[in-house]
């Protein structure tokens, strides 16, 4: 890697945060030699809203590219050549599972609903099987960001992304934690800092063998407890292993004195906004290739004071029908979509090349359930986005209950609330679109769980 | 039938763990009510055999040949299909001739049942050797016990939060580990033993300290002092809910140099305003969102008085926030709750305008002022070298015998039970190799020791025995159903101390007392009268009450204005310290359902209407006639975790008693069940219960709701936040709030008037309400789910505790005394 030092090319403004900070350019970071698009980096975000949306304002009457974008979309027209709505995706394992939808909605898992033990063994997500492919290029193989930190609880998960073994892997929810992890430079010396990996290693080996020993004295008994902790033993010596190699490369001069501590959560839109423009930072420094971020949960989602919003989004969902409540839930949709347009201007603007980080990013947006009110959670609400680059195709809006029901219009507004719980096309399947990026990210694999197929839709 | 058009009751929120269980109560204990071939409802036969049965199997799904036993590994995988399909109205498919109402139900009802005791029977799974990892809260007592370090896992980098089951969070199939919990528990140990064994010159002793200087600032004072000695000393003024900080000189990045213990000491006056409530100072650090102190300040002007706390802070910059919390109701305007911090000599002196606001002309406050004087924080440095070290180097020589010693010492205590040989091996061979790559042999025994605090031996507790046979052997060996005299001593002392065993109980194990007779009993009675057993008060009424929940719906600030965090944690410790209140005393578990008494301080006094309780720390109290409280199900507590910020919840407060009073969790609602309408601005206001029952006239619903809903309604004189009511209003609506009726009848055709005969009929279920209770208590001891065999032998448990009176200890302890808690 070419080694100058960093040129302050541009100040780039953290708006979120309100704090300035001096970025290097990402080319900066790349062999001087040019690159085609091909060669770039491929990347995944997966960002989550709880609780579903007013599915009736969500709802848009015409599919194909002459869409017109529902009220709480419209803050995504300036990017309508770079997205791709869905309507009627559902998971079928999560389907009359109630609580079941931000556990599953990256693992496509069949969790029953009401206990855990057996029964609560989710399956590995998406992107950890596009971090396993991305790893060896990034300082991090990803990157998992939530409201609330920590793993949350069986059916109020508070991470979207999930081991090999199905172990919810814990999410920050501190934006400096994140940022000093990422950009934080450690004030004893490489050597000093080799000398604590080595360490560290030797530990853990010495663990491990022990307990090696306890596993093969018990031959092929199950005991799942014993390997989850023998791989997650191996998991950290890998990671310290990697950062072991990545000790003489010096992390990106990102200036984080100013960095906000605290956002506050009573200002909602710029608690939204601190994430996106930490894993804008993240991506654009190339640390990391795949990031999940849960910016809600099921139980613990923020109310929106700026608006005058004072209710959680669990609260709106459960909304009895109640126009006033149901019109709250509409404005708590937008204001989400308003902070996605964003987090896509950002990505938008920043150059790659001959490409955009935004064409050189796949995002995932939406829910795990639709109907929040009594916990629907077929048609889910889901916006794709970016990944031009990586040979996405955006501009329509890919809607499968249409072929089957003709038009909205023509149901009672009980028979639409149905489509929230009964899929009308039982092959519009959300594992369908996670296969569709897991392909994107060159994850060699014909399907995810209970998929059918790439989507051709999306697919230039 | 469409489930959207139906018109049902459902008011499902999202409820964690909304069971698909049901025993309901129905006077039938757990054994005698294992589902069975005999008790399947006819329901399957006349409905589903046709197309899923041995001619048919539409969707190659067939029940004619599921088991019926749910101590069956296939019960959960088929019934639960099936109940799901059921439960959505998707089967008996539309065509087909439908079954009515109360059919379906009890069909439902048997499935339900037979999942949750499926559940638990998955849960109870013992393998060869099973490894049940440490709680979070678990793994913070054992560290301060083993080496004397304390820190707050909840502070960003520490340990992520566990998962719980029905409550409970120590559930050996339900703690899962991932490299997160690796990296966290390294970094953990790395800084604990830096700062247990630092093997270097004690920390330089470290000091913030903030005074109210007089003008301007801190230096501006210096000079002025330097100039004139008499210069007037000032004070600081905060009023009601105001944040102090940054006023002069900043409580803004104090810069604590390392981790550790420190003593904050607040020096402060607190004037009460005639009839008003006492100043109550709140130290929040925002940093690591933790509150340091808090406390009410009863002081005259003229005599301040000091508080002093201990505290354990994470090393780098701290944003503190000192409140003047306002307690209580607020009959305050709205300038005097806010913006009022302002330096001043006396009270009695320069009346400035702003003291005007505050005070009349005779210096009486018009609403709590705290002034404050001094804030320090310093360190508190332990006797150089800490304990720790020297009890983990001890006495010896820098040979390899002596590294061999101090592994084998160490393991035994970390391991809780002797290190095997190999173990031994192993971690001294850490010393050897440490020592090889420079580092001195003290160095090298911190790496061995910090290599055995993320082991798994460390980590986990394990029960059972793996076999040295050829793997092919290993499916004849049954698992050891016995545990061994360590493990024993290891689930006695998490059970009632949350955390490893002592010297004593190691040694009593080592000595096979705890096998003897009266050896186990002698233990039990030591470590009940141990400060440490208050963990298993505090611990276990949190997770079996749910009181984790509180909060998760906040009140909305508009209704409840009167409402805030300080409300909010005193209500959780009223239970918690109420549940340990009857477990010291050893009062019967009736006390739990009604008592004469509870635990309360001034905010919970004022908000249940209580006179006479002056303090902000919890003590019990007498409950004068009329104040409707008593029991746990009347605890504000409960009543605001089962309400959702706005209104009650009859449907949930139904729930929650059915689930934890009587252990039995109701079948899930059917997707889309249906809401309860809010109140239209043009009608009549009316109440809940009034909708309820409308909607109840659904035959489909009432079957499952005539079963919760009274166990909720019952309680609606209470509204979200707890507080006694008879009148139910409501934002929205024209005319008066109805008077409330929370009468109602059980499902065995009981009736009662209002709460206080509820709980009276509840009292008499005492016998099902202890078997309910004890099911939890041995689930909390046990770390798994219990069996059938399990039950029988909780019920034998429970009957010998009936002649006096289900005392608290005594169930605890014939829990412990029991085969039961002897096996694995």
């Amino acid at each position: 890697m070419a080694m100058k030092s960093w040129q302050l090319e541009r100040r780039y403004f953290l708006r979120g945060a309100g704090v300035a900070m001096a970025l290097p350019m990402l080319n900066a970071m790349r062999p001087v030699c040019g690159r085609d698009a091909s060669s770039l980096p491929r990347r995944a975000v997966f960002v989550y809203i709880p609780n579903g949306v007013n599915v009736e304002t969500w709802r848009m009457p015409r599919a194909g590219i002459e869409y017109e974008l529902s009220v709480p979309l419209r803050p995504l027209e300036r990017h309508r050549q770079n997205i791709t709505p869905f309507s009627g995706l559902h998971h079928p394992n999560a389907l009359n599972q109630q609580h079941v939808c931000a556990d599953s909605w990256l693992t496509a898992a069949p969790l029953t609903n009401g206990s855990g033990s057996e029964k609560y063994r989710n399956l590995v997500s998406v992107d950890q099987l596009m971090a396993e492919k991305t790893a060896d290029s990034t300082r991090f193989p990803s990157l998992e960001l939530s409201i609330a930190g920590g793993v949350g609880q069986p059916y109020n998960t508070s991470t979207l992304a999930y081991s090999r073994d199905g172990a919810p892997l814990p999410a920050e929810d501190n934006p400096r934690t994140v940022f000093d992890r990422l950009f934080g430079v450690n004030s004893n010396g490489i050597e000093e800092q080799r000398a604590i990996l080595l360490r560290r290693r030797s530990v853990l080996d010495a663990v491990m063998e022990s307990a090696g020993d306890v596993r093969r004295k018990l031959g092929g008994e199950d005991s799942a407890k014993l390997d989850e902790y023998l791989n997650s033993v191996r998991d950290v010596e890998k990671r310290l292993e990697r950062l072991d190699q990545w000790l003489d490369k010096p992390k990106p001069a990102v200036d984080g004195s100013r960095f906000q501590r605290n956002v506050s959560r009573e200002q909602a839109g710029d608690f939204y906004r601190t994430f996106y423009d930490l894993i804008l930072l993240a991506l654009r420094t190339d640390m990391t290739r795949v990031v999940t971020y849960a910016s809600g949960t099921e139980g613990n989602a923020l109310a929106i004071p700026e608006i005058n919003i004072k209710q959680t989004r669990h609260e709106l969902s459960h909304h009895n029908e109640v126009a006033d409540v149901k019109a709250t839930l509409t404005r708590s949709d937008t204001f989400l979509v308003e902070q996605f347009a964003y987090f896509l201007d950002q990505l938008h603007s920043i150059r790659e090349e001959e490409s955009t980080l935004l064409d050189q990013t796949m995002i995932l947006f939406g829910s795990g359930m639709s109907y929040g009110h009594s916990h629907g959670n077929a048609n889910l609400p889901i916006v794709f986005a970016g990944g031009k680059g990586l040979g996405i195709r955006h501009g329509q809006h890919v809607d499968y209950n249409l072929p089957k029901i003709g038009a909205y219009d023509s149901l009672a507004y009980g028979d639409f609330v149905n489509l929230c719980f009964r899929p009308q096309d039982p092959n519009a399947r959300l594992s369908n679109l996670l296969l569709t990026m897991l392909q994107k990210m060159e994850v060699e694999t014909e399907s995810f769980v209970d998929s059918t197929g790439p989507i051709a839709e999306i697919v230039s | 039938m469409n489930p959207v058009t139906r018109p049902v009751v459902g008011l499902c929120v999202f409820i964690l763990f909304a069971g698909l269980v049901a025993r309901l109560p129905c006077s039938m204990t757990f054994a005698e009510d294992k589902p069975s071939e005999k008790t399947k409802p006819a329901f399957f036969e006349a409905h589903c055999l046709r197309c899923h049965g041995n001619d048919l199997q539409e969707g190659n799904f067939r029940l004619d040949t599921a088991s019926s036993d749910p101590e069956s590994p296939s019960f959960g995988t088929v019934w639960a299909r099936a109940y799901e399909r059921i439960n959505s109205g998707e089967m008996p498919p539309k065509e087909e001739s439908q079954p009515n109402p109360s059919e379906r139900f009890a069909a439902m009802e048997w499935i339900s049942h037979g999942l949750q005791a499926w559940d638990a029977v998955q849960n109870a799974k013992r393998e060869q050797v099973s490894f049940k990892r440490l709680t979070r809260e678990e793994y913070v007592n054992t560290l301060q016990d083993l080496i004397g370090y304390t820190y707050h896992p909840g502070d960003p980098g520490g340990l992520p939060e566990d998962p719980s089951w029905h409550g409970i969070e120590r559930l050996g199939t339900i703690l899962s580990l991932t490299p997160s919990h690796i990296e966290r528990a390294i970094t953990a140990a790395e800084s604990a033993l830096q700062q247990v064994m630092p093997l270097s010159e004690p920390p330089q002793k470290w000091s913030y300290e903030w005074t109210a200087p007089g003008i301007i600032s801190w230096s501006d004072y210096q000079r002025r002092l330097a100039r004139d000695p008499n210069t007037p000393k000032h004070r600081l003024l905060i009023g009601p809910a105001n944040n102090w900080k940054h006023y002069v000189g900043g409580l803004n990045q104090i810069q604590v140099p390392y981790a550790g213990q420190f003593r904050i000491r607040i020096q402060a006056s607190g004037l009460r305003p005639v009839g008003g409530s006492v100043p109550h100072v709140v130290l929040y650090d925002a940093t690591i969102d933790r509150t340091l102190v808090e406390e009410d300040i009863d002081a005259p002007e003229d005599q301040p008085k000091t508080i002093e706390k201990l505290v354990w802070l994470p090393k780098g910059p701290h944003d503190l926030v000192l409140r003047n919390e306002l307690p209580g109701p607020s009959p305050y305007e709205p300038h005097q709750r806010g913006g009022a911090v302002d330096l001043f000599l006396s009270l009695k002196q320069g009346r400035s305008p702003f003291l005007e606001k505050v005070t009349d002309d005779a210096a009486t406050p018009y609403v709590p002022l705290l002034i404050l004087d001094r804030f320090t924080i310093e360190s508190v440095i332990d006797p150089w070298p800490p304990a720790a070290q020297k009890e983990i180097l001890f006495e010896g020589d820098q040979s390899e015998s002596h590294a061999q010693a101090i592994v084998s010492r160490f393991a035994r205590r970390a391991f809780r039970r002797p290190a095997t040989d190999s173990e031994i091996r192993r971690f001294t061979n850490i010393v050897l190799q440490s020592q090889k790559t420079g580092l001195s042999f003290e160095r090298s025994v911190r790496e061995a020791i910090l290599a055995i605090l993320c082991s798994h031996e460390f980590l986990f507790l394990v029960e059972g025995s793996s076999t040295e046979h050829a793997p092919q052997d290993l499916n004849a060996v049954p698992a050891r159903d016995a545990l061994n005299d360590y493990e024993l001593a290891s689930r006695l002392s998490y059970f009632l101390w949350s955390t490893m065993p002592d010297e004593v109980l190691l040694q009593a194990a080592e000595q096979g007392a705890l096998q003897q007779a009266g050896g186990l009993s002698s233990q039990v009675d030591r470590m009940l009268a141990d400060p440490r057993s208050r963990r298993f008060a505090t611990d276990f009424s949190r997770q079996w009450l749910r009181l984790k929940e509180v909060g998760k719906f906040p009140p909305d600030k508009k209704l409840y204005p009167d409402f805030d965090a300080g409300l909010q944690r005193s209500m959780v410790a009223e239970s918690q310290e109420f549940f340990a209140h009857v477990f010291r005393e050893n009062r019967s578990l009736r006390e739990l359902i009604d008592s004469d008494w509870t635990m309360l301080n001034n905010r919970l006094a004022s908000h249940y209407g209580v006179a006479g309780v002056a303090d902000f720390s919890l003590k019990p109290v007498q409950l004068p006639i009329g104040v409707h409280r008593g029991g746990v199900m009347t605890q504000a507590s409960i009543l605001l975790l089962t309400s959702d910020g706005f209104r009650h919840r009859p449907v949930h407060r139904g729930k929650w008693i059915s689930e934890v009073i009587y252990g039995v969790v109701p079948p899930a609602p059917p997707p889309n069940a249906g809401n309860i309408p809010t109140p239209m601005p043009d009608e009549p206001k009316t109440t809940l219960r009034a909708k309820l029952e409308s909607h109840r006239a659904n035959p489909s619903c009432a079957a499952c709701h005539a079963k919760i809903d009274p166990l909720g309604l019952a309680f609606d004189n209470y509204d979200a936040i707890g507080r006694w009511r008879t009148n139910e209003d409501s934002s929205l609506g024209t005319g008066d709030a109805p008077a409330i009726d929370a009468s109602g009848m059980l499902p065995d055709g009981r009736t009662f008037i209002g709460p206080n005969d509820f709980k009276q009929c509840v009292m008499r279920d005492i016998d099902r309400i202890a078997l309910a209770w004890t099911e939890v208590l041995a689930t909390y001891a046990l770390r798994r789910g219990l069996t059938f065999s399990d039950m029988r032998a909780v019920e034998r448990i429970v009957e010998q505790s009936r002649d006096d009176d289900y005392r608290v200890q005594s169930l605890v302890k014939r829990l412990i005394e029991s085969e039961l808690f002897r096996q694995r």
